[in-house]
């Protein structure tokens, strides 16, 4: 029971921490909480819908092109939107970001209409390990495979890259970046496309795993808080085991609690982490 | 090396400096002092474009700098290390070092080597995060961030503001030895004392205005500027 939950938590984190590492990093650079990252990540398991279900496309290739669109939108909405509002208070480009979830949400249900829709037709019968108390399916173990792949990736090029170690720059201080001569205007346009693709990614995985629904990204908007506020604000690292955490505990908390209640459990994390930590575990205040 | 002329700078609608001048000529120390909200560091901030300047002339080396682009006037050999947060905390020392670089990565390795030489304790830290460091440290790197590029003129926005006691000296003894490489330094300080005593020269600037230039022995002989900004 306990290995089954693990797993399902690993995974559902897993999905968690590839939208919060956008979502903390243009959280860092920026100075705000991008609201429409949710919508971002349901736009992106739609586009893979229309391209391996009624394009009849392979799917590697709808992940691509998904990614690719999503990361496009992405930059889209900072050049007609997020960058008009430079300088504004943060609030204000908040609730825009709102704005932009509700439209790109309505988008998804006028083009795909409120149906529940799933990536691949037919049940998987799972492979069982231990005489039954784990059974995972072969869907899972590629998302979990792909998602060390994305993660480790992602390390790699915030750690070895000029661009990935001025993004983290950014991130810690713009002022400062600015003064060192980094070219910041570079870097936010490729915080954007990265954030788009991992975004994306995580919800073609969440719909590989479950189904789609229009509301699905913005149901993962708060756990994707939770795990950012948990990691602290900005770190892209904090923001992967923040939401491995909080997916693992979500998961979890069914043993003691009613499986409804599971978003609560990301709530109560992040209040309690703003009460107690509010720079998050591996905040950047030191 | 550095002229400016005549110019009125501050933020926004708000101006600060009401028409300053200073020179820096090749090789020196020049440090501006004076108290509290005399303008001193909006009028540093002026030079490297970090605020709206209204009026008047900056060159550099005979070339025109008003409001240049931050990696323009860092390729013609300037470099400003702010007062306050001037080191990214959650990268590596040596990783805020190479960003100092990151305009051009040319003999990095090379450059590295010499900011480690300058300041040994850095290099037995390169893989610590910047942001766990000491107050000396974290100004030791602040520096090395920005003479990577080797910069003709490097200004500094009150190096020893928020140190312990024992490291204001020590930072301050870093800078001369940054300027005996070759390197030109324009200072904003607050210990104004310790400043001038090391400076060849010296601004006193009072509410956005000039009040004397001098030499920094002869600012420290002056008895009016020693009662009135250096504290009796």
């Amino acid at each position: 029971m306990v290995l089954q939950l693990l797993l399902n938590g690993l995974i559902y984190g897993s999905i968690i921490a590839l939208g919060g590492i956008g979502l903390t990093l243009i959280y860092g650079i920026l100075n705000f909480g991008h609201f429409a990252h949710g919508d971002l990540m349901t736009l992106g398991a739609y586009l893979a819908y229309l391209f391996t279900v009624q394009l009849a496309l392979p799917l590697p290739f709808s992940f691509v092109i998904a990614g690719l669109l999503t990361a496009a939108t992405a930059n889209l909405l900072d050049k007609i939107l997020y960058k008009k509002l430079e300088g504004r208070d943060s609030v204000t480009i908040m609730i825009s970001a709102v704005g932009a979830a509700l439209i790109i949400r309505n988008l998804i249900l006028m083009s795909w209409g409120p149906q529940l829709k799933f990536l691949e037709r037919g049940i998987e019968m799972p492979l069982v390990f231990f005489d039954g108390l784990l059974r995972i399916t072969r869907t899972q173990i590629m998302i979990l495979i792909l998602s060390v792949i994305f993660v480790t990736a992602v390390h790699l090029f915030l750690s070895k890259t000029k661009l990935g170690k001025a993004m983290r720059a950014m991130s810690d201080n713009t002022a400062l970046a600015k003064i060192t001569g980094i070219n910041t205007e570079r870097v936010i346009f490729w915080t954007w496309f990265m954030s788009g693709i991992l975004t994306s990614s995580a919800g073609i995985f969440l719909a590989m795993d479950t189904h789609l629904i229009p509301e699905m990204g913005w149901n993962l908007l708060l756990p994707m808080f939770a795990a950012v506020i948990l990691g602290g604000i900005g770190n892209p690292y904090g923001a992967i085991v923040g939401g491995l955490a909080i997916g693992i505990s979500q998961e979890i908390s069914t043993m003691f609690i009613a499986a409804s209640y599971k978003p609560a459990v990301a709530f109560a994390i992040m209040i309690l982490m703003l009460l107690v930590k509010p720079s998050g575990l591996m905040g950047k205040k030191v | 090396m550095l002229e400016v002329n005549n110019i009125r700078a501050g933020y926004g609608e708000i101006e600060i400096i009401h028409g300053l001048s200073l020179t820096v000529n090749k090789g020196e120390i020049v440090s501006i002092v004076g108290p509290n909200g005399s303008g001193k560091s909006t009028f540093l901030k002026s030079i490297f474009s970090l605020v709206d300047i209204m009026d008047g002339q900056i060159t550099f080396q005979n070339e025109i700098l008003n409001n240049a682009a931050t990696d323009e006037m860092i390729k013609k050999g300037l470099s400003f290390v702010p007062q306050t947060d001037n080191i990214f905390p959650s990268l590596t020392v040596h990783e805020n070092l190479e960003l100092g670089g990151y305009i051009s990565r040319k003999k990095l390795k090379d450059r590295l080597d010499l900011v480690y030489d300058l300041f040994p304790p850095l290099l037995a830290k390169k893989k610590k995060r910047a942001g766990t460091l000491s107050g000396g440290q974290r100004q030791m790197v602040a520096f090395g961030r920005a003479l990577i590029m080797k910069p003709k003129l490097l200004l500094l926005d009150e190096p020893t503001a928020g140190l312990a006691p024992m490291y204001i000296q020590l930072i301050l003894d870093k800078v001369k030895a940054i300027n005996e490489t070759g390197v030109t330094i324009l200072m904003v300080e607050q210990n104004a004392k310790k400043a001038l005593e090391m400076s060849d020269r010296g601004y006193v600037l009072a509410a956005g205005v000039k009040k004397y230039e001098d030499s920094g022995r002869a600012l420290l002989e002056n008895e009016e500027v020693a009662q009135l900004f250096l504290g009796g």
